[in-house]
């Protein structure tokens, strides 16, 4: 019974690989560091500096588009043909020795006709086809009497045969109109965004950027979670550790971080100022105190809906984590909404400033015409600022609660991605990430074919999706919350540990725990797992005074980042610690 | 080293010498029914490639075949002959099993090619 399970997985298991589908597309990585590296289907992963060579498989991809229309036998003598040139090395060494076995006199034993039989689908494919039989005479010419080069010629007539068949089909599909284009897109925090192939476009390459490799100093977003963190470790070491740590609260971190910025603050300012010029010389301000009185109430109305935002924010939440999500996504579109709202508006109240600067009179012309710049450029900036927040944000919670947050909306192809008949298809394309613009780790590449014929909706021919990672040794900076117990393992009285909070940040060394080829098959040790290995700094009080001081050691880091665990010692007492570490969700946190 | 030409004889015989030398199991045959220029020439081109297994046969009076080419299995993807033996049929190429693999219907090189391959493959 085992042995008839066995069989039948077996035979599944067959059924599965011969079903597989060759891509269309195959992928070759060039590394910033030069290496090569050909892509095999179930590749994740690319080095965010690298250069992609998009190469097409062109029997793939006619066989994909012919296989929905009226094309398909001749897709399958295609397919045979390829198959036959395929094997030629093969059936050219079986023919060797049938010979072979005929010379050493085993006429008899009738070996050799085994072997010659072997290569019978060849000489029927060819030479039963009346097309195939016209190849082979034009492949022949005269004086041809050698069995040797007979076969030979007859892969030679294959693949003529194939060249003739391809040009046919090519004809065929351009004929009724279908058209290939080739796109990529990049996915980073401030969105999506299409890139540049060249000679399958018309898209602008964006300035060269390349993800720094090493990075030993703490950036801008960490520094905003070693703050945030620190606060924390202050809290829990004085009221205890539960007031510090709360879920919902780290969200509501995000979205106050995310209105904390220098516009937001710029805006208050902004009403400030246009109040001011209203107080003083109401009169004097002619056809466009109308103008500047209606900015002035949108940013009056603005500032209050901030601040309701935040206030309700710092409130204790309650309720279910599910439903407190769907109110804080609904508050993030109303956020963006009204900020929307508030561009458009004072934009357009500007340019009614600026067409009745004429009717404003004396020295508050100037102050006047600055107001309408200011009005201007702070709705603009204000703008992008909160865009950039709210991806961050989304992704953010997204992550939190969902774990993988890969953008699910489709990969449209813009007006400059060209439509391109087979004939003028090249065989390949080159994809610069350099040239991708601003990317940082953990950004998704997606490329996609797709293929479409007159004026009918697209059909996807393959679509390969990536994570940006680096896969050699590279350093990157981590904050984490240290639970660190001061007292030697030997030299506890109690058998209990007595853990105090500090703030503290790592310089890990990652991206060494696997090769090459492995790294880039497994999502999960990039995104999941992500060990590393380093050095971790933190900011130790032992002695309870408020005067810092400072703790070295070594760390080993998993899963992100989010749980750390090592021995350091405090260099100012001289005295160890053991110590593990978390990441929390405050201040600049971001999953990448 | 090439084989020799096997001519059947004249007459009734020819059947008979053309079974004892289908009865070997290790050639195939190239069979050139006639005696025509358009023969001649093919037999010409044949025995440049009757070489190790490759044997070929001429019966310049082919008709006491017939009967038995006609009962001769075919192999796949060869058209059906049937009576009375049609008369474009220049040559044949048989199978060491037996079977009849391919038909020539003209002299073109090429045709003896495909002739001898489909034979010896199938």
């Amino acid at each position: 019974m085992k042995k008839h399970i066995f069989t039948v997985i077996l035979c599944l298991n067959g059924l599965l690989i011969y079903s597989q589908e060759k891509p269309v597309l195959r992928i070759k990585e060039t590394t910033s560091n030069g290496k090569d590296i050909d892509h095999e289907p179930n590749y994740r992963v690319v080095d965010p500096n690298s250069i992609l060579t998009i190469q097409l498989d062109r029997e793939q991809l006619y066989s994909r588009m012919a296989d929905t229309t009226a094309h398909k036998e001749l897709t399958e003598r295609l397919r045979k043909l390829r198959m036959m040139l395929e094997k030629e090395v093969e059936a050219l060494q079986t023919l060797a020795r049938a010979i072979e076995e005929f010379d050493k006199g085993q006429k008899t034993d009738l070996r050799w006709q085994q072997s010659l039989k072997k290569l019978a689908p060849y000489t029927n494919l060819i030479l039963r086809d009346p097309q195939g039989m016209k190849a082979y005479t034009l492949v022949r010419g005269a004086g041809v009497d050698n069995i040797n080069d007979q076969y030979a010629l007859l892969f030679k007539a294959a693949r003529l045969m194939v060249e003739t068949l391809e040009d046919e089909l090519k004809a065929e599909l351009k004929a009724n109109g279908s058209y290939v284009q080739l796109g990529a897109w990049i996915e980073t925090k401030q969105g999506q965004r299409a890139l540049h192939i060249p000679g399958f476009d018309d898209i602008a390459p964006q300035k060269p950027y390349q993800v720094a490799q090493f990075i030993y100093l703490l950036p801008e977003e960490q520094q905003q979670e070693m703050k945030a963190i620190a606060q924390l470790a202050s809290v829990a070491n004085r009221e205890g550790l539960g007031a510090a740590l709360n879920t919902r609260n780290a969200i509501r971190e995000l979205l106050l971080s995310a209105l904390d910025t220098k516009t937001a603050q710029n805006l208050q300012t902004l009403e400030a100022s246009l109040s001011s010029i209203l107080d003083r010389a109401s009169q004097d301000l002619g056809g466009a105190k109308a103008a500047l009185e209606k900015s002035q109430g949108e940013l009056l109305l603005y500032n209050s809906f901030i601040e309701a935002t935040v206030e309700k924010y710092k409130q204790p939440f309650s309720g279910a984590s599910d439903a407190h999500l769907v109110e804080f996504n609904a508050d993030v579109a109303e956020l963006r909404t009204k900020t929307e709202q508030l561009y458009e508006n004072l934009t357009s109240n500007a340019a009614l400033v600026d067409q009745q600067l004429k009717t404003v009179k004396g020295g508050l012309q100037a102050d006047v015409e600055k107001l309408s710049e200011d009005l201007k450029q702070l709705s603009r900036g204000f703008k992008e600022e909160l865009g950039v927040a709210e991806n961050r944000i989304r992704n953010a919670v997204e992550v939190l609660v969902h774990g993988e947050a890969f953008r699910t909306e489709a990969y449209q192809f813009s007006q400059e991605v060209k439509k391109m008949t087979l004939d003028r298809l090249p065989e390949s394309g080159t994809l610069n990430l350099e040239t991708s613009g601003e990317r940082d780790l953990g950004d998704a590449l997606v490329i996609r074919i797709a293929y479409g014929k007159g004026s009918s909706a697209l059909r996807d021919l393959q679509t390969l999706r990536y994570r940006l990672y680096f896969c050699s040794a590279y350093v990157r900076t981590a904050v984490s919350f240290l639970f660190l117990d001061p007292v030697p393992l030997l030299e506890r009285s109690d058998n209990k540990a007595l853990f105090q909070y500090a703030p503290s940040y790592s310089i890990l060394l990652k991206g060494i725990w696997k090769n090459r080829e492995n790294s880039r098959k497994s999502l999960s040790y990039h995104t999941f797992f992500s060990p590393g290995l380093g050095l971790n700094i933190s900011s130790l009080d032992f002695d309870g005074n408020g005067a810092m001081e400072i703790g070295m050691g070594g760390t080993f880091s998993i899963f992100q980042d989010f749980l750390q665990l090592g021995y350091g010692s405090n260099l100012f007492s001289g005295r160890g610690y053991s110590f593990f570490g978390l990441r929390i969700p405050v201040g600049g946190f971001a999953i990448r | 080293m090439t084989n020799p030409n096997l001519i059947l004889s004249a007459g009734p015989v020819a059947a008979a010498e053309f079974n004892q030398y289908l009865s070997t199991s290790n050639k195939v045959y190239l069979l050139i029914l006639g005696n025509s220029p358009m023969h001649q020439s093919l037999m010409t081109e044949a025995l440049k490639q009757a070489w190790n297994w490759r044997w070929v046969i001429t019966a310049p009076d082919p008709t006491p075949l017939y009967p038995k080419l006609l009962s001769m299995p075919l192999s796949d993807g060869v058209a059906g002959i049937t009576s009375p033996w049609p008369s474009g049929i220049l040559a044949l190429s048989i199978t060491s099993g037996g079977s009849i693999a391919y038909i020539v219907t003209n002299t073109n090189p090429a045709e003896i090619d495909a002739a001898f391959m489909l034979a010896e493959t199938n």
